[in-house]
């Protein structure tokens, strides 16, 4: 170098870099400093990428892509660093070449994502031609023309061969807009649940080249080259873009992966100010940082792996759980329409069974010898118990089918309750037990529900107590409870049940363990079905005993009819699909 | 098929890994060894520019 260069860059005070990239010389350090930032994690999370999935055509593209992503970064660096020219025209030009590759692999990149398969021969000699005049005329002063010395920018003047490589830069952005909206167009391209994420990736690389570019065309055009340094910003478009690929990975650790380089990136941003601020105490307080970042990296990293790791567990578990719960779910809706026409199919030939029974014992038939009367009063009351059987079954599955209506009307519970104590009196006085009705309010109790619904209810509570009441007597009372709600309730003097049993009576399929000494019959559904209709209808039935042998009360309880006029005198009501546990009662609440 | 297009890759990876090399040497040589440059002076002898002398 001449002594009047030499004159000339030593009144420009420039300071040596280190590393290449550390100097006092950069304009806007934290943007500049950002860069490494931009870049490590990208290359890192390209390169785990890469390791895990070798053999794949996508990992390569984005390996490729990065790490022409990451040359210009640390061309970048160095050139806006350093203070000897030469390095300034050397690092320049390699910036200059490596750009349209970085476009070039961006856009072979959306292309493979895109069609899901390669470039065809042809196609990639054809779209990777555009690089190679910057490649071969490189060095040549058709890139940069000269080495600016009027003032200490330390800038260098581009020539044409730089601007066609801006050029090349808008074409390959041009082309992947241009493939885009073919695989958009085209109906065999992309399937309809592919369009969002396509969409997406779409529109986030196409951000970040322009945004990259930008800062390139712009500072060429205002030959304010500290524009250039904003051309990053696209940056973290590009990173969203990388959190969108590791995503759609999926894997576990490429989750973890990307923490552990974002630590670093922080790491060495934090470690390079040392190189650009000369106060001891601020030297100080970076390295205390760095040693405290040391300490607390592994025990963070960790933290965050079990985090990962619990997180991704659990949602396995979920989505295993979900899909058990629709395939169970699927088996309990064929179950109930299964139980549904099967419970159809058999009432019908039932119904033939008990008329031509009862026919044939009224002597419809001729006169029947007396010897046929006792089995054809076996055959009736077999058929009877089955129908019954077959209603509470036909019942559940409407209950759990969400099919059941009630029709709301509003009647008189007491007046209700008296009817039928008086229509089973003589079904009762037959077993020997002693029937009877009492109501503690004159009031008539009104409520508004289904009649019909509230009659099977209460005729089932006090069927029950018939039949498990072997000798004694069953009071039907009525009464006003708290001012807002109508009780019937079903005292009886039968076998009881114990602490366990009243826990368990309204669940479904569950009898009483003493049950079968008094009666062999019984689904174990009719508590369950009463439980389920009352419930539908706002009400609640419970039932509470003093123990085993020491009878029982059942309790319907429905809220008073409010004044409302009912809706053109009836309402539709469908009961809630899952059936609830049992009430859980307490015997103090009951009337003894 | 598939070989032929591995060829295929692989001699157009070559081609550019070659002349990008060939170019960076140049560059390197030129710029950083050399110093290929050629000093513009202006009338009061300063230097205004480092020209970047013809391939």
């Amino acid at each position: 170098m001449n002594s009047l260069l030499l004159e000339t860059l030593a009144a420009c005070e420039w300071q040596p870099a280190t590393l290449l990239m550390f100097s006092e010389n950069v304009y806007t350090p934290f943007l500049y400093y950002t860069y490494l930032g931009c870049a490590i994690p990208a290359l890192l999370i390209a390169l785990f990428v890469f390791i895990k999935e070798r053999n794949s055509l996508i990992s390569r593209l984005l390996l490729a892509m990065n790490t022409s992503l990451a040359l210009w970064v640390f061309g970048s660096m160095v050139t806006w660093a350093t203070p000897y020219p030469s390095y300034v025209m050397f690092f320049w030009t390699m910036v200059d070449v490596v750009e349209p590759f970085v476009y070039f692999f961006a856009f072979y990149f959306a292309y493979v994502f895109l069609f899901k398969k390669d470039l065809s021969t042809v196609d990639k000699i054809v779209f990777s031609l555009p690089l190679l005049p910057t490649v071969i005329l490189a060095p040549t002063p058709l890139m940069l023309i000269a080495f600016d010395l009027t003032n200490c920018d330390r800038n260098a003047y581009e020539g044409i061969l730089a601007l066609y490589g801006y050029a090349t830069e808008i074409l390959y952005v041009f082309l992947i807009l241009m493939f885009a909206i073919r695989a958009f167009v085209s109906r065999s391209i992309l399937k309809p649940e592919e369009k969002h994420p396509a969409l997406l990736f779409t529109i986030g690389i196409t951000l970040f080249l322009t945004a990259f570019s930008l800062g390139n065309i712009l500072e060429l055009v205002t030959e304010n080259w500290y524009i250039g340094q904003y051309g990053l910003l696209g940056a973290p478009l590009f990173s969203g873009l990388l959190a969108y690929l590791i995503i759609k990975y999926k894997a576990f650790d490429v989750k973890l992966f990307s923490i552990q380089a974002f630590m670093v990136a922080l790491w060495l941003l934090v470690f390079s100010l040392l190189f650009v601020r000369e106060s001891d105490n601020a030297n100080i307080v970076i390295i205390a940082t760095l040693l405290i970042f040391a300490l607390v990296a592994r025990p963070l990293s960790r933290s965050v792996e079990s985090e990962i790791v619990g997180r991704v567990e659990n949602e396995r578990l979920a989505s295993d759980l979900k899909h058990a719960n629709d395939r169970l779910q699927d088996l309990d809706r064929t179950k109930s329409e299964f139980v549904s026409i099967a419970s159809q199919q058999l009432r019908t030939p039932l119904t033939a069974i008990r008329g031509f029974a009862e026919l044939m014992r009224d002597g419809s038939y001729g006169p029947v010898p007396d010897r046929f009367l006792e089995p054809l009063s076996h055959v009736e009351e077999s058929v009877q118990n089955m129908a019954m059987t077959i209603n509470d079954f036909l019942n559940v599955s409407r209950i759990e089918g969400g099919t059941m209506q009630y029709e709301m009307t509003v009647f008189s519970l007491t007046e209700l309750s008296n009817r039928i104590a008086t229509e089973l009196t003589q079904y009762a006085a037959k077993r020997g037990l002693v029937l009877t009705f009492e109501k503690a309010t004159d009031s008539p109790l009104m409520v508004n529900a289904d009649e019909g619904k509230v009659r099977q209810i209460l005729q089932n509570l006090i069927d029950n107590s018939i039949k498990y009441t072997p000798r004694g007597s069953i009071t039907i009372k009525t009464e006003l409870r708290s001012g807002s709600s109508a009780v019937v309730s079903i005292i009886d003097t039968g076998i009881g049940m114990s602490e366990e049993t009243q826990r368990i009576i309204f669940d479904k399929f569950v009898r009483a363990t003493n049950a079968n000494t008094v009666n062999i019959y019984g689904t174990g559904l009719g508590l369950y079905i009463a439980k389920e209709m009352a419930e539908a209808m706002h009400g609640k039935v419970a039932a509470s005993s003093w123990g085993e042998g020491q009878g029982s009360t059942f309790m319907l309880e429905l809220p008073l009819w409010d004044g409302t006029p009912p809706r053109d005198g009836s309402q539709e009501v469908h009961t809630a699909q899952a059936p609830g546990a049992a009430q859980a009662t307490d015997p103090e609440q009951l009337p003894k | 098929m598939e070989n032929s297009n591995r060829l295929v890759d692989i001699a157009l990876i070559s081609v550019f890994c070659v002349m990008i090399a060939i170019t960076t040497l140049i560059a390197w040589y030129r710029l950083v060894i050399a110093e290929n440059f050629r000093y513009v002076i202006d009338e009061n002898d300063t230097p205004t520019r480092l020209d970047l002398s013809t391939y």
